[in-house]
C-alpha cells in the first residue's frame, strides 16, 4: 500500500514536473469543451439552407409561369435559391457542394395536374440530408400552400362577375325562345302541306327511270342485230368445215396409196441386196468385182434406208390427217351448240322489248300527275323562304349567346380541370438521392482516409521527429553536410509513402470489403492523398518546433487534432455552426480534406474544382515546413 | 607550431545570466591532440558545441583549416565531426544502416558508403554486431558505434566529448587507442573530458577549463612540471615517529618540511629530487633504529595542477 502511493505520488509528481505537459493537460479540457460547444452550439431552426432549383422555362403551376414560381418558393424565406438552368446543373451544384440540395421542376404533370418535383438530396453526408429534408419539405408545402391559395382566390374572383352576366343572357334567351315558338307554328303547317309529297325525288326518280328504259332499249336493238349477225357467221362456218372434211379424205387416200408403193419399191431393194451380197460371197467372183458389188451393195443398203425413213413419214402423215378429222368433227358439234343457244337468247330478247314498251307508256302519265303538284310546291317555297329568314335572325342572336355561355364554359371548365388533389396540393415532391446507387458506406470512406491520414501523418511524423532528437541521431543530421531543406523534404517524402500505404489499405478495404463505389480516377487520387497528407505532416512538423517530449508532442497533436475533427463536420453537419464558426471550419485541413476527398473519389468532381481549397491547404503548409526548416 | 586547423578567439556564450563559455581562445594545430580538461559544468561540451556548429555564439571569432569561416558552411560541415557523449544514432537500425543513412547525408554514393562502413565497423570491432540492431548493444559497443558515425565523413577535425565516460576498462583501453589511431591518421582531435589520466596519456596539450574560462593550454608534462607541486613521499614505518627523526630528516634535507602521520613519515619533495631524496631518507630513518614496511611515491597530477590553478578540486 505504501509502495502504491508512493508511485501514485510519483507519477503526480512527474506530471507536475513537465510544465508544457501541465499546461496542455489544463488547456486541452477547455479547447475540446470549447470546440464541442461552438459546434453543438447552432440553432436548427435558424439555419437556412441553400437550394439549386430548376424550372423549365414552359412550367406552369396553375396560372403561375415559371418566374412566379422561382419567386414564390424564393418568399417562402426558408431557403436561399441558386437558379440553375438544366437538370444537371442543379445536380452539379449539390454535387460540388454549392447547395445543399436540388428542387427540380419536372415539365409532366400527374394525372390530377399536379407539377412533378424531384426533391434531390446530397446524401453523402446522410446526418446533413436527414436534417435538411424536413426544412426542404417544409418549403415546399409552404409553397404549394401558397399556390393553392393564390389559384383559388384568382378563380373566385373569376367567377362573381359570370354571375350577372348569366343573369342577362337568361332573359335573351327568353325572347329569343318566343321568336322560335312562332316560326314553329308557321313550319309545321308547311309540314302537314309537304308531308306526303316529295316532288324532287319523285322527279329524280322517274328521270333515272327513264334514262334507264331508254338505255335498255338501245341495248336490246344491238343485240338483234348481233343475233342476225352471229347466225350468218355460224353457216358460214359450218361450210368450211365441210369443204375441209372432204379435202383431208382426199388427202387420207393418196397418202394410203404412197405408202403402199413405197412399201413395194423397199421390198425390191432388200432382195437386190441379198442378191449383191450373195454373188459378193462367192469364191469365185474376182476381188476386183467383188469390191464392186460390196460398193453397189452399200449403196443399195443406203437407198433402202432412205426408203424406209420416207415411209416413216408418211405413215405419219396419214395419222395427222385422221386427228384433223376428228377436230373438225369436235368443231362442228360446238357449233351446233352455240346456234341452240343463241335461238334461246333470241326469245329472251323478244320478251324484254315488249316489257320496255309497257314501262314507257307509265312514265308518261306519272309525268303529267306531276305538273299539277308543281304549283302547290311552289306555293309552300314561298312560305319557307320566309321562315327561313326568320330563322337566320334568331341563328345569329343565338349564336351571340352562345359565344357568351362559352366563355362562361370555359371559365366553369377551367375550375372542372382543377382537380382538388391539385389544389390540395399543386406540387408532388419525391424525394431522391444524389447518388442512388450507393450506400452510406461509401460516404463514410472518405472521411475515414481523411481521419486516418490526420491521425497517422500528424502523430507519426511529430514522434518521428523528437525520437530522432531525444536519440541524437537528429544532431547528426544537423551537423551533416546535407541542408536541412533536403532533410525536411526527404522526411516529407518518407512519411507521406506511409500515407499512401494506409490510403491504399482503406480504399481496398473500402471498396472490397463495403463494396465502396469509387471514380478510379488514379492521377487524381494520388494527388489529392498527397495533398492531404502534406499539410497534416507540416501541421505535424511545425508542433516538434515546440515540444521538447514525447507525451508535450502527442498532447500538442491532440490539441490540434480533436477540436479539428468536431469542427470539421465530420460529427456533425457544419451548417448547425454559427456562420463565424463555419467560415473557420472551412479553413481546417481536416474539413477541405474531407470535402477534396468526398468530392475526387466518391462524387466525380475534378480535383480542378478545387483550386481555392488546394491553395487553403498548401499555402500555410508550407510556411509551417519553411519555419521548421529555419528552426532545424 | 604545426599548421592551424582550428582557432577560435574570445568566443563568448551565455544563457541570460549564466554564462557558459567566457571569451575563449584557443587553436589546435594539425595532428595535435587538445585536451578540455575541466569538472562537469565547466562550459567544455558548451564550448565544443559552438566550435562544431550546434549552438551559435554570443560573439567571437572562427576560423577553420587556416581561413574564418562559420562551422555551418557546408564545406566546413564536411571537414569536421563531433563525438557527442551520448549515443545519437537510430537505435531502431542496425550498426551497418545507421553507418550507411549517415554516410549518405554526407554525400557520399552506395559503393563509397557501403566501403566506408565495412572500413569502420572492423576498424572499431563492430564485425560481429553489424545486423544487430543499436538498441541491443552494449554502453562501450555503443561508445564505438557513435564513433563510426561520426567518422564516416573523414574528418580531419573530430570533436570527442567524453568519449569513455561510464566505460569499464577494457572498454576505455580500447577506446583510447582508437584515438590514438586517429592521430595517427592525420586527424586533429579536441578531446574534452573530466578524467586526468585520459587527458595525460591521449592529450599533446591541456586547455583547463573551468566556470566557463581556459586558465591555461599547456603539455601534460610542462603542466604538471609548473603547476603540479611536489612529490609526496610516504614511509609506513615499525613505529610511531618521534620529533628526533623529524629533525634528523629536515638537517639531512634542508627545505622540506616533513610530517609524522602515526607511523607514517610523510615528505614533500621536488619531484626532480624525488629519488635522491628516497635514498637519503631510507638510510636515514634505517640508522634512526625504524624499520620501512613500505613506502609510497605519489607524484603530482593533472589534478593537483587543476587543484593549483583553479582553487578547486576537479570534483568540486
Amino acid at each position: 500500500m505504501k509502495a502504491m502511493l508512493s508511485v501514485i505520488k510519483k507519477e503526480m509528481r512527474l506530471i507536475r514536473s513537465q510544465r508544457m505537459s501541465m499546461a496542455l493537460i489544463i488547456i486541452y479540457p477547455l479547447i475540446v469543451i470549447s470546440a464541442l460547444g461552438l459546434a453543438y452550439g447552432g440553432d436548427i431552426q435558424a439555419v437556412r439552407i441553400n437550394v439549386a432549383l430548376y424550372i423549365p422555362e414552359e412550367a406552369t403551376l396553375g396560372p403561375f409561369d415559371s418566374a412566379k414560381i422561382f419567386s414564390i418558393i424564393e418568399d417562402t424565406n426558408k431557403v436561399n435559391l441558386q437558379r440553375a438552368y438544366s437538370e444537371e446543373q442543379a445536380k452539379d451544384f449539390v454535387r460540388v457542394g454549392a447547395s445543399d440540395f436540388a428542387l427540380i421542376i419536372k415539365e409532366e404533370k400527374t394525372q390530377t395536374g399536379q407539377i412533378i418535383t424531384d426533391l434531390v438530396l446530397d446524401n453523402s453526408n446522410f446526418i446533413v440530408s436527414e436534417m435538411f429534408s424536413p426544412i426542404a419539405k417544409a418549403a415546399i408545402q409552404l409553397t404549394s400552400f401558397e399556390v393553392s391559395s393564390r389559384i383559388i382566390q384568382e378563380l373566385w374572383d373569376e367567377l362573381l362577375p359570370i354571375k350577372d352576366d348569366l343573369q342577362q343572357e337568361l332573359q335573351k334567351i327568353d325572347l329569343y325562345l318566343v321568336d322560335l315558338d312562332d316560326a314553329e307554328l308557321k313550319l309545321d303547317s308547311l309540314d302537314l302541306s309537304l308531308q306526303n309529297i316529295d316532288i324532287a325525288d319523285l322527279r329524280g326518280t322517274l328521270d333515272s327511270q327513264g334514262e334507264t328504259v331508254q338505255a335498255i332499249s338501245t341495248v336490246l336493238m344491238q343485240l338483234n342485230s348481233n343475233y342476225d349477225s352471229f347466225k350468218s357467221d355460224i353457216a358460214g362456218t359450218r361450210t368450211s368445215l365441210d369443204n375441209a372434211d372432204a379435202k383431208l379424205d382426199s388427202y387420207h387416200a393418196k397418202v394410203s396409196e404412197q405408202i403402199r408403193v413405197a412399201r413395194e419399191y423397199r421390198d425390191s431393194l432388200v432382195s437386190y441386196e441379198n442378191n449383191l451380197q450373195e454373188i459378193a460371197d462367192r469364191p469365185e467372183t474376182p476381188p476386183s468385182v467383188r469390191a464392186d458389188i460390196l460398193v453397189l451393195k452399200e449403196q443399195v443398203t443406203s437407198t433402202r434406208q432412205r426408203m424406209d425413213s420416207s415411209i416413216a413419214e408418211l405413215e405419219q402423215i396419214k395419222a395427222d390427217i385422221e386427228e384433223s378429222k376428228e377436230m373438225i368433227a369436235d368443231m362442228r358439234q360446238d357449233i351446233d351448240k352455240i346456234d341452240s343457244l343463241l335461238d334461246s337468247e333470241k326469245q329472251n330478247l323478244d320478251r324484254m322489248n315488249s316489257a320496255l314498251g309497257q314501262s314507257t307508256g307509265e312514265i308518261s302519265q306519272i309525268n303529267s300527275e306531276l305538273g299539277s303538284i308543281g304549283e302547290t310546291v311552289d306555293e309552300i317555297d314561298g312560305l319557307i323562304d320566309s321562315s327561313k329568314i326568320t330563322k337566320q335572325d334568331v341563328s345569329s342572336k343565338m349564336r351571340t349567346s352562345k359565344a357568351m355561355m362559352n366563355s362562361f364554359m370555359s371559365t366553369i371548365g377551367e375550375l372542372g380541370q382543377l382537380n382538388p388533389a391539385f389544389l390540395a396540393k399543386p406540387i408532388q415532391a419525391f424525394e431522391r438521392n444524389l447518388y442512388e446507387e450507393i450506400t452510406a458506406l461509401t460516404f463514410i470512406t472518405p472521411m475515414a482516409l481523411a481521419l486516418v491520414l490526420l491521425l497517422t501523418c500528424l502523430l507519426f511524423v511529430t514522434v518521428s521527429v523528437i525520437t530522432e532528437k531525444s536519440e541524437g541521431s537528429h544532431l547528426r543530421m544537423r551537423l551533416s553536410s546535407t541542408g536541412p531543406t533536403t532533410l525536411i523534404f526527404g522526411k516529407i517524402v518518407g512519411q507521406m509513402a506511409f500515407a499512401f500505404l494506409v490510403a491504399f489499405l482503406i480504399l481496398f478495404i473500402g471498396v472490397i470489403g463495403f463494396g465502396t463505389a469509387m471514380q478510379y480516377n488514379l492521377p487524381e487520387i494520388i494527388a489529392v492523398v498527397a495533398l492531404a497528407s502534406f499539410s497534416f505532416i507540416a501541421i505535424g512538423l511545425f508542433i516538434t518546433n515546440f515540444a521538447k517530449t514525447q507525451a508535450t508532442a502527442i498532447l500538442s497533436s491532440l490539441i490540434v487534432i480533436l477540436p479539428m475533427i468536431f469542427l470539421s463536420g465530420t460529427v456533425l453537419p457544419l451548417q448547425l455552426m454559427s456562420p463565424l464558426l463555419q467560415t473557420v471550419s472551412n479553413f481546417l485541413p481536416l474539413t477541405i480534406a474531407n470535402k477534396i476527398l468526398l468530392g475526387v473519389l466518391i462524387k466525380g468532381v475534378p480535383i480542378s474544382y478545387y483550386l481555392k481549397e488546394t491553395a487553403i491547404l498548401l499555402v500555410p503548409s508550407i510556411a509551417m515546413i519553411a519555419y521548421t526548416i529555419k528552426r532545424f | 607550431m604545426p599548421e592551424s586547423v582550428l582557432a577560435a578567439t574570445e568566443i563568448h556564450k551565455a544563457y541570460g545570466d549564466q554564462i557558459a563559455v567566457n571569451r575563449v581562445s584557443l587553436s589546435i594545430g594539425k595532428g595535435e591532440i587538445l585536451g578540455l580538461l575541466g569538472p562537469n559544468g565547466a562550459g567544455k561540451t558548451t564550448l565544443a558545441r559552438v566550435l562544431v556548429g550546434l549552438l551559435d555564439p554570443d560573439f567571437g571569432k572562427m576560423s577553420y583549416f587556416g581561413r574564418e569561416a562559420s562551422p555551418r558552411q557546408k564545406n566546413v560541415k564536411r571537414q569536421i565531426s563531433i563525438v557527442p557523449q551520448e549515443p545519437s544514432f537510430y537505435m531502431t537500425f542496425t550498426v551497418e544502416q545507421n553507418l550507411l543513412f549517415f554516410a549518405s547525408i554526407y554525400g557520399l554514393g552506395r559503393s563509397e558508403a557501403r566501403e566506408k562502413a565495412d572500413y569502420l565497423i572492423k576498424w572499431l570491432k563492430l564485425t560481429g554486431f553489424r545486423h544487430k540492431r543499436a538498441e541491443l548493444l552494449s554502453g562501450g559497443y555503443k561508445r564505438l558505434l557513435n564513433i563510426a558515425c561520426s567518422l564516416v565523413n573523414d574528418p580531419k577535425l573530430v570533436f570527442l566529448d567524453e568519449p569513455t565516460v561510464g566505460l569499464d576498462p577494457k572498454m576505455r583501453q580500447l577506446l583510447w587507442d582508437k584515438i590514438i589511431e586517429l592521430k595517427n591518421q592525420g586527424r586533429t582531435i579536441l578531446l574534452t573530458t573530466h578524467y586526468m589520466d585520459e587527458a595525460e596519456k591521449l592529450c599533446d596539450r591541456v586547455a583547463l577549463m573551468s566556470d566557463g574560462r581556459i586558465s591555461v593550454i599547456e603539455s601534460p608534462y610542462r603542466l604538471i612540471e609548473k603547476f603540479g607541486g611536489e612529490t609526496i613521499l610516504i614511509f609506513k614505518l615499525d613505529k610511531s615517529v618521534d620529533q628526533e627523526l623529524i629533525e634528523k630528516v629536515q638537517q639531512a634535507m634542508p627545505g622540506i618540511t616533513p610530517r609524522s602521520v602515526q607511523s607514517n613519515l610523510v615528505l614533500p619533495v621536488k619531484q626532480a629530487d624525488s629519488t635522491k631524496a628516497i635514498v637519503k631518507i631510507s638510510k636515514l630513518v634505517e640508522e634512526s633504529g625504524y624499520k620501512i614496511l613500505g613506502s609510497i611515491v605519489k607524484e603530482p597530477e593533472l589534478e593537483d595542477v587543476f587543484l593549483n590553478i583553479t582553487g578547486s578540486a576537479m570534483g568540486v
